[in-house]
């Protein structure tokens, strides 16, 4: 238990977390909820947009999830959208599944600490 | 009216939209400003944005940068377009980093940023910053429009006086052919007066006055001296009476400090001579058409509205006009014109023009020009006028001026009267203004007042100059005897302590018009008229254009007693 707060924590801002509480109080859980479904809708579309080397679609995603993650708190994510995003406004393909792969992995903290928070 | 339009505002809940694609982000910050006490619009794309804005007009505007459908520049350019004059603060939501993307942000209309993570703190103070410069904005507003509502009342009303005054000071015979004039407004309103005006015994009235100050305080004083000079000329005041009131009103009306420069000149165009006043102006000159050569005319008395009635001075210069002679009169506006150097038109400059003209018809023009060259594109800092008066002969506009019919109305028809005038009184006062609107209270009388007035005149003079005064008219053959007899009068009349001119009229009207009898009587020796008297004899006595032509003007001229009496009698028709 002691352990996951410290994971937590690498994972997501925990000031933020306080912050957000305060400002939407019972409707915090309402808001993790809505950033997770809305990141996994996005993170799908990425996935489809790599598949089709649609850089603009690309672009557009990672810029969107990088600022609704930076809104939540969470600490690596939106840099790896930012390296994604830069792919995508650079036209540079490369590297993309890699990277994409480490935000997924990444997501999946969020989403496990976000929940955690949520209770 | 301002402060109303603020309280209603601040009355009803101010309106926040924000325009994000990510509902999460939509969440937060709707929460935050809903926690301010704002009402908050979302929209989740630029489209949706504008048409909320259009429909609910919010207050203020959070856009994300990067949205589907519209982005954040094109809706945040569309808004600004759409508030016009209203000031929407418009502030970017961005997590871009590169100074570029902020910077354009910026160029598309935006006032400020707000970056992911959203702060509550920094989100309520930029909030309050931007409501704060919105109601300074507003008020601001509602001043201009304030200011600019009154500038547009206060041009109306300048325009409407202007013509007023344009009616009033820049009118009566300044179209004759013998009169070129310039005047040049530095403001709506100008400080400068140019007056003519025909007097009924033919001759011509003009006045240049430069009031100090410009716009409508100068304009003001203009106004009583217009309508003095006009009356008076009207009603057959001579230049001194007429110039010695104008000092009086304006002494009594305008304020220490405002005066009036001027110069007012009395045409007399059957002996080409003119009498001149002249306070104030720079020199007036004289241009001689027969030996091209030109003089100067000093200004030799303080400006108007300066001395007090008692002290003012109304002594004239009287100085011989040759047919064709032109009379320069300007304000100081045209001799201290600067050039870009800073150097004045000056006098000399003037008359080098002058001199330059290649024909008298062109000094006007010369002077004209070289002025306007001098001064090339340098402000001008007074008004400039200018005004040339040619010397004629018959002078043909007596009658345009004197056409105002009044037959069939009521008024005195058959009437007689006797006006005897002392010697106190003969010493400074002229009875002709007076005499003239008795007898033109005839009514349909009115168009006849120039000759009316002529034939008083001369009968007056000869009664008062030969009769009392006993003046030797030989002397009055050459202009410049002219100028002699008029200082011998001058003296005469100071010393007169005995004698009388005594005026008879008697009016009977017909169904044409009318017959009006006048009779003089002087207290003089009278003179030889015994019978077979004929004009020729006359003129001898009586010598210059007088008797001949009030021979030529009435049906009938008779000298009874010793030659101290003399009577005509003028027909009249109604016009």
């Amino acid at each position: 238990m002691c352990g996951n707060m410290i994971d937590n924590s690498e994972v997501v801002k925990a000031e933020t977390i306080v912050e957000l509480k305060e400002i939407l109080a019972e409707d915090f859980g309402v808001l993790v909820t809505t950033y997770l479904e809305d990141a996994q809708l996005r993170i799908k579309r990425l996935q489809l947009a790599i598949v089709a080397a649609d850089v603009a679609v690309i672009k557009a995603e990672a810029h969107s999830l990088k600022g609704s993650s930076l809104n939540l708190g969470a600490m690596s994510l939106p840099e790896l959208c930012s390296q994604l995003e830069n792919c995508g406004i650079n036209e540079s393909l490369e590297g993309i599944p890699a990277l994409f792969s480490k935000i997924e992995n990444e997501f999946l903290r969020v989403e496990t600490a976000l929940s955690q928070y949520a209770g | 009216m301002n402060m109303q339009l603020l309280a209603t505002e601040q009355d009803q809940k101010i309106k926040v939209l924000v325009a994000d694609d990510n509902e999460s982000d939509r969440m937060i910050l709707s929460s935050i400003i809903s926690k301010q006490g704002y009402e908050v619009l979302v929209a989740s794309n630029g489209k949706e944005a504008l048409s909320l804005f259009e429909r609910e007009r919010p207050q203020i505007v959070l856009l994300d940068a990067i949205m589907p459908e519209m982005d954040g520049m094109e809706t945040a350019r569309s808004i600004k377009r759409s508030a016009g004059d209203d000031f929407i603060p418009v502030l970017f939501l961005t997590s871009l980093q590169d100074a570029n993307s902020l910077a354009e942000c910026l160029d598309a209309g935006g006032d400020d940023f707000l970056s992911k993570p959203y702060s509550q703190i920094i989100l309520k103070a930029k909030l309050n910053a931007f409501l704060r410069m919105r109601s300074m904005h507003s008020l601001m507003q509602a001043q201009r429009d304030e200011i600019s509502k009154h500038n547009r009342h206060l041009i109306h009303e300048q325009k409407v006086a202007k013509a007023v005054f344009d009616n009033v000071a820049h009118s009566g015979c300044l179209n004759s052919p013998n009169i070129k004039f310039m005047l040049s407004p530095l403001a709506m309103f100008n400080g400068d007066v140019l007056l003519a005006a025909v007097k009924p015994s033919g001759g011509m009235h003009i006045l240049l006055g430069d009031f100090t100050g410009h716009g409508l305080p100068a304009a003001i004083g203009a106004m009583p001296m217009a309508e003095i000079f006009y009356f008076m000329t009207n009603k057959g005041f001579g230049i001194t009476d007429i110039i010695a009131e104008i000092n009086m009103k304006l002494k009594s009306i305008l304020p220490v400090g405002v005066f009036c420069c001027g110069c007012m000149v009395d045409f007399n165009f059957d002996k080409q001579v003119i009498r001149v006043w002249s306070g104030g102006l720079p020199d007036s000159i004289l241009y001689h058409s027969g030996s091209k050569t030109v003089s100067r005319i000093e200004s030799k008395h303080l400006a108007l509205g300066i001395r007090s009635p008692d002290d003012f001075n109304t002594e004239l210069q009287v100085l011989e006009m040759a047919k064709g002679d032109r009379l320069f009169i300007c304000s100081d506006g045209i001799s201290e014109a600067l050039n870009s150097n800073g150097e004045m038109f000056g006098e000399e400059r003037m008359i080098d023009a002058m001199h330059a003209a290649e024909e008298d018809d062109k000094l006007f023009s010369s002077i004209q020009d070289s002025v306007t060259t001098f001064m090339g594109d340098s402000e001008r800092d007074d008004d400039i006028t200018l005004l040339e008066v040619k010397m004629v002969g018959d002078f043909e506009l007596l009658n345009e001026h004197t056409n105002i019919s009044n037959a069939g109305q009521k008024g005195p028809k058959d009437w007689s009267m006797q006006y005897e005038l002392g010697a106190n009184t003969l010493r400074d006062f002229n009875p002709l203004p007076l005499m003239l609107q008795i007898v033109m209270e005839v009514p349909g009388l009115r168009p006849y007042s120039g000759q009316v007035y002529t034939i008083m005149a001369e009968l007056f003079s000869n009664a008062l100059e030969h009769g009392v005064l006993g003046l030797d008219s030989n002397i009055k053959e050459t202009a410049a005897g002219f100028i002699e007899y008029y200082e011998d009068r001058t003296r005469h009349l100071e010393r007169l302590d005995s004698g009388f001119v005594r005026f008879k009229f008697t009016h009977r009207s017909s169904t044409e018009g009318g017959v009006l009898i006048v009779r003089l009587e002087d207290s003089g020796s009278g003179f030889d008229h015994d019978d077979k008297l004929t004009l020729g004899l006359q003129r001898s006595r009586y010598s210059g254009r007088g008797l001949p032509l009030v021979q030529s003007l009435t049906d009938s001229i008779e000298y009874l007693g010793v030659g101290n009496a003399v009577e005509v009698t003028y027909v009249w028709q109604y016009d």
